[in-house]
């Protein structure tokens, strides 16, 4: 069982849940985030000078899918989120320990 | 970046020079003019034209919040400093030039410059035959100006870079809209007075909607649309456009009852017929709305009440409350027409529906006037059973169209040459609040 961590560019979320239902794992957290990748920000110019925006709004998708579905979810979502530009974000796979059902207190299935 | 100051310091002389020739110029008028002038001035006509002045002063302002609610949330701060910087230049432009091209002379498309920086406009007195002074009508007319200015912001949204669009508008104000006013209300050629057309246009139904829908959409076509990322059809902030458009629902009001500059009877009909027309048409843009998608928004009932704002504006004061109930309804059902097929079909990033309410509402508020004019007026519309109305409401409304499209697309399309008229991909996608303004809306 593993949780998937995508960063992803903010118009590209419906293209992402679309994605990941199709890989058979539609449960998903979304979170509104800001921050910045290897690139360190982004660079403008003004009249005076040069500034450099560090905080580049970003959607967190967080997914916890069985170890067969991994590879298959990450598949889909460089598919599917992808410009091919710097700033189409990362995935992130973490290991998660155990996974219970409020309602049910069944355990085991994310 | 050169460039641009080139232009300013040639604007800027011109100007100077025109400011240094105006009292030469209007002395050779001054023998005419001094003659029409009459200081029958009525106290109650001057309070309740300086109060429309506030009300529709106010809608500017309006208009920042009602079009920021429904950008994205990075595009809040630019589109309230775009708004009041446009107020600024365009409320200074008007009276430097726009005010004197409009409104002295009798030119078939622009008055004269004997009016420069208001020169000779009396507070005291009307060389224009109303019971208000010239300089409140200035003001007043000028209130149209700032707020047909913000009106075209609105097409141009989240990708126009501020220092050329607030070029543009400077131009724009003296080129089109200044001409516009001339033509409509100065005695030129889209006027009854001109002698060419007989039409009818109570409070700027192509003065202030077709010319800035039209408007809009020329330099909308210039600038291209915006990048895929940036266009999304949803408001950030919905109190802000509720709040946007009651001010601008108030504040018309003030826009179509000012424009008879006089207390009367026709001033009471003429707000009775403006509310009942956003009245009627809010309804049917909800039940329409409500057929077509299943539930009814805020955005969307907001836009439904500006489209029958929008139509009834022309024809108000000339207007019964049945016929205006009709002008309210197909408002409702042109508009709600007119922005699907602007987003869907047209190919031109209308970012906030400008041509698809104040475009196309003001086209059906004219042609209105044609069919439904009947009362305080010589010249009645198809009702009363004569058809010259309604042609030369159809002519006005096709050479407004032309005009100021052709006009604005070459002047955007010149700017586009000696400056960067659009933001870059990557500044869009950060967004103008920051990349241009440094000053997020929220934080």
């Amino acid at each position: 069982m593993k949780m998937i961590v995508a960063m992803i560019r903010p118009e590209k979320l419906q293209n992402a849940k679309d994605a990941l239902a199709e890989a058979g794992a539609p449960a998903l957290t979304i979170t509104h985030v800001t921050g910045r990748g290897a690139q360190a920000g982004m660079r403008f110019t003004t009249r005076v000078g040069e500034f450099c925006v560090d905080e580049i709004e970003k959607i967190k998708i967080e997914a916890v899918v069985p170890d067969k579905l991994v590879e298959p979810c990450i598949k889909a979502l460089r598919a599917h989120v992808t410009t091919g530009h710097i700033g189409d974000g990362r995935i992130f796979v973490l290991p998660v320990e155990r996974s219970i059902c409020i309602r049910t207190g069944e355990e085991g299935n994310p | 970046m050169k460039a641009v100051w080139k232009l300013t310091i040639v604007l800027g002389v011109l100007l100077a020079l025109a400011v240094l020739f105006a009292p030469g110029v209007a002395a050779d008028s001054a023998g005419t003019a001094a003659a029409a002038v009459t200081d029958t001035m009525n106290t109650v006509d001057m309070l309740w034209v300086a109060l429309a002045c506030c009300l529709v002063f106010i809608m500017a302002p309006g208009i920042a919040l009602f079009y920021g609610g429904m950008l994205r949330k990075q595009s809040m701060t630019s589109c309230i400093v775009q708004c009041t910087a446009a107020m600024a230049v365009v409320g200074f432009v008007w009276i430097a030039v726009g005010y004197s091209l409009a409104f002295s002379g009798s030119g078939l498309v622009v008055g004269n410059l004997s009016a420069l920086l208001l020169n000779g406009v009396s507070a005291d007195g009307s060389t224009l035959g109303y019971t208000v002074p010239d300089l409140e009508f200035m003001l007043f007319q000028g209130m149209f100006a700032l707020v047909t200015a913000c009106i075209v912001l609105g097409a141009v949204a989240e990708r126009v870079r501020f220092p050329a669009i607030m070029a543009f508008l400077a131009l724009w104000s003296v080129l089109v809209y200044a001409p516009m006013a001339h033509m409509v209300w100065g005695g030129g050629l889209l006027s009854t007075a001109g002698g060419y057309l007989t039409t009818l246009d109570y409070a700027g139904g192509t003065v202030v909607h077709i010319c800035s829908g039209i408007s809009g959409v020329a330099a909308a076509v210039v600038l291209g649309k915006r990048s895929a990322n940036t266009q999304k059809f949803r408001s950030h902030n919905v109190p802000a456009v509720f709040l946007g458009a009651t001010m601008l629902w108030v504040g018309w009001i003030g826009f179509n009852g000012g424009s008879g500059l006089a207390v009367n009877g026709q001033l009471i009909s003429v707000i009775a017929v403006t509310l009942v027309s956003s009245f009627v048409s809010t309804i049917v843009w909800s039940l329409i709305q409500y057929v077509h998608v299943g539930r009814i928004g805020a955005t969307g009932i907001c836009a439904g009440m500006l489209a029958g704002l929008v139509g009834i504006t022309p024809a108000c004061g000339y207007v019964t409350v049945p016929a205006a109930c009709i002008i309210g309804a197909v408002a409702a059902c042109v508009c709600y027409g007119g922005v699907i097929f602007m987003r869907q079909k047209s190919g031109v990033d209308d970012a906030l529906d400008v041509f698809g309410i104040h475009g196309l509402g003001g086209v059906w508020g004219a042609i209105a006037t044609g069919i439904f004019a009947s009362q305080y007026t010589d010249t009645g519309g198809l009702i009363t059973g004569s058809t010259a109305l309604f042609c030369g409401q159809l002519a006005a409304v096709g050479f407004t169209l032309v005009y100021c499209f052709v006009i604005s697309f070459i002047i955007m399309k010149v700017l586009s040459k000696v400056m960067r008229v659009r933001l870059s991909p990557a500044e869009e996608q950060i967004g103008a609040d920051i990349v241009e303004h440094g000053e997020p809306a929220y934080v």
